[in-house]
């Protein structure tokens, strides 16, 4: 008997407890485990969600790669509430990880050019009080172009 | 979009790894940027932005002008 194939709001919502949870992505077989499909379809079903780049898959495993502003893999932005830790895209997503988790965040990064380490406090309603910029060497209209690189 | 110290810190790396400059926001204003971009994706409400409704939110933000135009839908 063929299974129905889950939502992608029942996929998003998923993938995003689950990080918030947890800290990464679920792999397609927890997916598939947990909507009740096989890993093949969660895999299919990952790949065909129209989200934009909210959630963009890795082009040759099939695996989460993203999910804005969550990161599968460590970067250089590590976010951490009092009882998960997160890993952020970029200097923006570092400072969305709160809102998203709705919670307040210690966000320990370092500057792109001398790497000196630079911890940041910061929460739904607490803007940060530390100093720093953020550059984006992309003009808007290309952010989409690579979203890896941008 | 990366992390910077200071202007010095971002224009010395510029001449370093020879990229042009984009455009350079203090960190307190992206966390205002970032509290009006990003929702809740746990929110069964969530939905994703038209390309206009997010040129509003940068505008909102104070990022206006050639740089902050997204490309179109």
């Amino acid at each position: 008997m063929a299974t129905l194939a889950p939502s992608p709001e029942a996929i998003r919502v998923l993938v995003y407890e689950w990080i918030v949870a947890r800290g990464m992505p679920p792999s397609c077989a927890q997916i598939g485990e947990a909507l009740g499909i096989s890993t093949r379809e969660a895999r299919t079903a990952l790949a065909e969600l129209r989200l934009g780049k909210t959630i963009l898959v890795h082009p040759t495993t099939g695996e989460i790669w993203m999910a804005g502003p969550f990161s599968a893999a460590e970067t250089p932005y590590k976010v951490s509430s009092k009882s998960v830790t997160w890993f952020a895209n970029c200097a923006w997503d570092m400072l969305g990880i709160p809102f998203v988790a709705e919670e307040e965040v210690r966000i320990e990064a370092h500057c792109m050019d001398c790497g000196e380490p630079v911890t940041i406090e910061t929460g739904p309603t607490t803007p940060p009080r530390e100093q720093g910029f953020v550059h984006f060497l992309l003009p808007a209209a290309r952010w989409y172009e690579d979203i890896g690189f941008t | 979009m990366s992390f910077f110290r200071s202007e010095e810190h971002l224009a010395r790396w510029l001449e370093q790894t020879n990229r042009q400059r984009g455009a350079v926001v203090p960190l307190r204003q992206v966390w205002a940027l970032a509290k009006a971009w990003y929702r809740d994706p746990r929110d069964r409400l969530w939905h994703q932005r038209t390309r206009d409704q997010s040129q509003q939110v940068l505008s909102a933000a104070g990022l206006t002008g050639d740089f902050w135009e997204l490309p179109p839908a």
